[in-house]
């Protein structure tokens, strides 16, 4: 062994090198770099979690706000529709009215005719018999009493009946 | 490619290629050492405990490491940036890894160890393809081993063979070469001489071999080809995987070795705890000659392209040994944690598995 260059000093003092070495490295290099890696894996999972999390609250909130806005939106065209109904309902309403309107003016006109057609030929008949005495007078010369003459008018009257 | 040869650039690059060529032509390369051994660097040694160049080397990468890693924790950022960042991805990557083989738990306290042999071993071993790493040092000259055709070493100069390959490894800064019938007579008369003076005999004079040549005892050498490096962690990656096999264990551990329970044959069961007894002496040998003998082959390997051509030969090879490197780190740290796994597992047959 000896011609192979191996020896006690030399192998014992390779021997504690690296066991210095590895007291060293094992103290002062490798607990920082591990401690590093380790905290920093943690903290992309908790990132990544968090993340995660945070991308489910996201979608959650969007469905939320995608059901509100829908909400509304049936709401609005709910409204609308009823709006709508409601403003067919008060056409048809004032129409109806107007209608009716026309209608009771049509027939209060034609009341109102029938009723002054019924007042002028009175008023011809009154003046009629008017004239027709005035005009029979003139022709009799006759002066008659005030009951004769009243008898006279009724017999015409009747007899001159203009229905 | 078009970048690099716009403005001063060609002439840069032409400038370093001109010298590169003429210190291949002008300047001779010394002598690539290649021995076991590590080089004691002489007049350094601490508490009179001689100072090799991998014992260098090998604090040399440890200061790297401590260094990296302390400035990479130094200024933690939650948006990791360079050297954090590196350590990082280096963890990240391996994490997982090691979780496969050893579980959540005892991954996760295994992972250091881990970490510290892959990066430790990555760093010595890439320190190697650093520039002026294993080619600064001390310049000696050339000794001369000379050696019979038969292999026996005549030279009073010589440093010995090593394993009776003379030829192929030399002692640092040797160099055999083999004598012709004319060049021996001439040698044994000149000791012969000198030994009636009362003198020391140095061999023949060869003026060919002798003059001229240098040698280089470098400052650094690639850690792992100091075969104390590879076995004393082998020992350790080795021994903690019996601790972690008794603790986790207790006296169920010895049945490992002892009264194993594989099949219904007694005598076949305890052969076979004989067989794991050595299979542990075994990782010990292999995990510590694979790593030692990549690296120093691989160091080998650079030694002899840059000698034979320096000039871009050894490039491919940086690459190779850049991959070698990584690969032989992973493999020991990787290795380590299988180890330690398999020694958590029970074989006194009150277990499935």
């Amino acid at each position: 062994m000896s011609q192979l260059g191996v020896n006690g000093p030399f192998l014992l003092a390779q021997i504690i090198n690296f066991v210095i070495l590895y007291l060293i490295l094992n103290r002062f290099v490798f607990p920082p770099l591990r401690r590093m890696l380790d905290e920093r894996k943690r903290r992309i999972a908790e990132g990544l979690a968090a993340a995660d999390v945070a991308r489910k609250e996201a979608e959650e909130e969007r469905a939320r706000l995608m059901a509100q806005i829908e909400a509304e939106r049936a709401d609005a065209q709910r409204r609308i529709s009823e709006a709508s109904a409601q403003a067919e309902r008060i056409r048809a309403d004032i129409l109806a009215e107007a209608q009716r309107e026309a209608e009771a003016i049509k027939t209060r006109a034609v009341e109102e005719a029938e009723a002054e057609k019924q007042r002028i030929l009175a008023e011809a008949h009154k003046q009629i018999a008017e004239l027709a005495l005035l005009a029979t007078e003139r022709v009799v010369r006759q002066s008659l009493d005030e009951s004769a003459q009243h008898k006279l008018i009724e017999e015409f009257l009747s007899e001159t009946s203009l229905n | 490619m078009q970048r690099l040869l716009q403005g001063r650039n060609p002439f840069i690059l032409g400038g370093i290629l001109v010298a590169i060529i003429l210190s291949v032509l002008f300047v001779k390369p010394a002598m690539p050492t290649i021995q076991l051994p590590a080089e004691k660097i002489p007049g350094l040694s601490i508490f009179g405990f001689p100072v090799t160049n991998t014992l260098l080397a090998t604090l040399l990468a440890d200061v790297t490491l401590v260094v990296l890693g302390l400035l990479a924790v130094r200024k933690m950022r939650d948006v990791p940036e360079g050297l954090q960042n590196l350590f990082e991805w280096v963890w990240e990557a391996f994490d997982g890894m090691i979780t496969d083989i050893a579980g959540k738990d005892n991954g996760r306290k295994w992972m250091p160890m881990f970490m510290t042999v892959l990066l430790f071993l990555l760093i010595a071993n890439w320190w190697e393809l650093v520039p002026g790493f294993d080619s600064v040092g001390i310049i000696e000259p050339l000794e001369v081993t000379y050696v019979e055709s038969g292999g026996t070493v005549t030279s009073g100069a010589a440093k010995g063979t090593f394993l009776g390959l003379p030829s192929i490894v030399r002692p640092k800064g040797a160099i055999s070469i083999s004598l012709t019938d004319e060049q021996k007579q001439r040698a044994l008369e000149e000791a012969e001489e000198a030994e009636a003076h009362g003198e020391a005999y140095h061999g023949p004079h060869d003026p060919e071999h002798a003059s001229g040549g240098y040698t280089l005892l470098p400052f650094f050498r690639a850690a792992a080809t100091d075969l104390n490096l590879p076995i004393a962690l082998a020992l350790i990656s080795v021994g903690i995987s019996q601790v972690i096999g008794i603790r986790r264990l207790r006296g169920k551990y010895a049945r490992r070795f002892v009264a194993p329970v594989y099949t219904n044959n007694k005598f076949i069961d305890s052969l076979i705890g004989v067989l794991e007894f050595i299979s542990e002496l075994a990782k010990i040998v292999s995990l510590s000659f694979r790593l030692f003998g990549n690296i120093f082959a691989g160091q080998v390997l650079l030694f002899v392209m840059a000698f034979l051509l320096a000039l871009l030969l050894p490039l491919p090879f940086f690459g190779l040994e850049l991959f070698v490197g990584f690969m032989q780190a992973f493999v020991f740290a990787i290795l380590t944690v299988i180890y330690f796994e398999q020694s958590i597992h029970s074989h006194a047959g009150d277990e499935h598995h």
